[in-house]
């Protein structure tokens, strides 16, 4: 089999194929299509626990090198990633991921770190705002009065010391803001649908690769 | 029963038209001739290859966590691969250190894709021994992980093009700090906004999608960018014709829309 056929006509066919039965699935009302579009989902899925395994290959070899390299500080970092990363592999494999030793480790170590990492992103959007809002154009300019009357009106006591804020956020929001995301939404919504008819019938390829590497 | 699902006759007829338009624009190409317009972020992508080039820095191309197995993040992710493909070729050219994060359960469906479309850019440049797959793609499961590439590494340059949640203000924020030129792009609309805000180029919305069309300069490609472009007018021209119609009490449109 040549390599042109293998990756891309092959692929191609597929993609067409599976598009095809998705798309029909979502407008036509004909029971074989849905079961098919069902399978398709449940092989989705698959795919995406096998890529999970390839991920975790990744994690490894690539902790493992700096541990070998021992540069810096990173390599006690990565042996604690090894750790945490086999301790609850084993957990969950050895008792399940349902099983109160797997909870445990779950409830104490990741769920209040991943609760941290929210908090975090309030500090990197004020530093983020304080390096934005620099009015160095009339349209930052324009983002600066309006950032500043949205914070402002955001807070509860805003409304009893300048009342004309509320009426003025409120009209924003439902004008401005609701018009301008209608307008991106529409152009997102057709260039989603002309990018999915490029992709269907093979004239997008940059995921196949490059037919000069092949 | 009918063929066709409730409520979704129009909605069928709005994808063939769209496509019709688009094939039609693809067999008249060499008598309608269509260009495209400067996109100053993509144009913008070599030039922040280059600086991380003559800065001695890594240039990080990340595809956002939507994965290719989710529709609406799907395509998303296909723009961001579209992107990683020209950052991986002229990457390898210059000779600048490429990073490729792969981030959550979305980004992880992601990895032999990018890893094909990098390793095929090496081969294309005939430097495929330089190429060290758990060092170029690599998987970071966690919003943290990846700020930790950004200040492990400190980037000169970030190009985020893909779908993202709440993290696009964070990276953003977190490889801005460490000086790197970011082009960013997204179709969530509530982070379009954290990207314009953050980034030094952005692409809003629509703009990721003909990153192909306008690089490749590929006519049938530019053609279905024009007949995207007709649908919009189109879909102005009903939107007019609906506030004007419903103003007035008339809700022939509306009901004809929901058919």
């Amino acid at each position: 089999m040549s390599t042109q056929l293998v990756r891309r006509t092959i692929p191609i066919i597929i993609t067409f194929l599976v598009g095809m039965i998705m798309i029909g699935q979502w407008f036509l009302q004909v029971a074989s299509i849905s079961e098919l579009a069902t399978s398709i989902q449940q092989w989705g899925i698959i795919l995406a626990a096998f890529s999970m395994g390839l991920g975790s290959v990744n994690i490894i070899i690539r902790n493992v090198r700096r541990i070998r390299r021992r540069e810096g500080t990173d390599w006690l970092y990565a042996i604690w990633l090894l750790f945490i990363f086999f301790l609850f592999s084993i957990v969950g494999i050895g008792f399940g991921s349902t099983s109160p030793q797997y909870t445990y480790i779950f409830n104490t170590i990741l769920q209040p770190l991943s609760g941290t990492m929210y908090p975090a992103s309030l500090f990197f959007l004020a530093s983020a705002i304080y390096r934005t809002f620099r009015a160095r154009s009339s349209q930052a300019i324009i983002f600066v009065i309006v950032g500043a009357i949205m914070l402002l009106a955001n807070a509860p006591m805003m409304g009893a010391f300048i009342p004309p804020i509320i009426p003025l956020k409120s009209w924003i929001m439902d004008v401005e803001v609701t018009a301008a995301y209608r307008a991106i939404l529409l152009g997102i919504g057709l260039g989603t649908i002309v990018l999915g008819f490029r992709v269907l019938f093979g004239l997008e390829t940059a995921h196949l690769g490059r037919e000069e590497a092949q | 029963m009918s063929l066709i699902a409730n409520g979704k006759v129009i909605d069928l007829a709005f994808l063939i038209g769209i496509w019709g338009i688009s094939a039609v624009y693809i067999l008249y190409k060499e008598r309608l001739k269509f260009t495209i317009r400067r996109m100053v972020a993509i144009d913008a992508i070599e030039e922040a290859v280059g600086r991380a080039v003559e800065m001695d820095r890594p240039v990080v191309m990340n595809i956002g966590g939507g994965g290719l197995l989710r529709g609406e993040y799907a395509l998303p992710t296909m723009a961001g691969l579209t992107v990683l493909d020209y950052v991986s070729r002229i990457a390898v050219r210059l000779g600048a250190r490429l990073i490729a994060p792969m981030y959550s359960e979305g980004g992880v469906e992601t990895i032999p894709v990018a890893t094909e479309i990098i390793r095929d850019a090496f081969i294309a440049e005939g430097t495929i021994e330089n190429f060290q797959p758990e060092e170029v793609i690599q998987f970071l499961p966690v919003q943290a992980s990846v700020m930790a590439l950004a200040d492990r590494e400190k980037p000169a340059a970030n190009i985020m093009i893909g779908y993202y949640w709440h993290e696009s203000c964070i990276w953003a924020e977190a490889f801005g700090r460490v000086g790197a030129i970011q082009v960013g792009g997204t179709t969530n609309l509530y982070q379009i906004p954290f990207f314009a805000g953050a980034c030094d180029y952005v692409l809003i919305g629509e703009e990721i999608y003909p990153v192909s069309a306008y690089l490749s300069k590929d006519p049938r490609l530019i053609s279905t960018i024009a007949g995207q472009d007709t649908f919009k007018w189109i879909s102005l021209v009903l939107i007019l014709l609906g506030a004007i119609l419903v103003t007035s009490g008339n809700e022939w449109l509306t009901n004809l829309l929901k058919i």
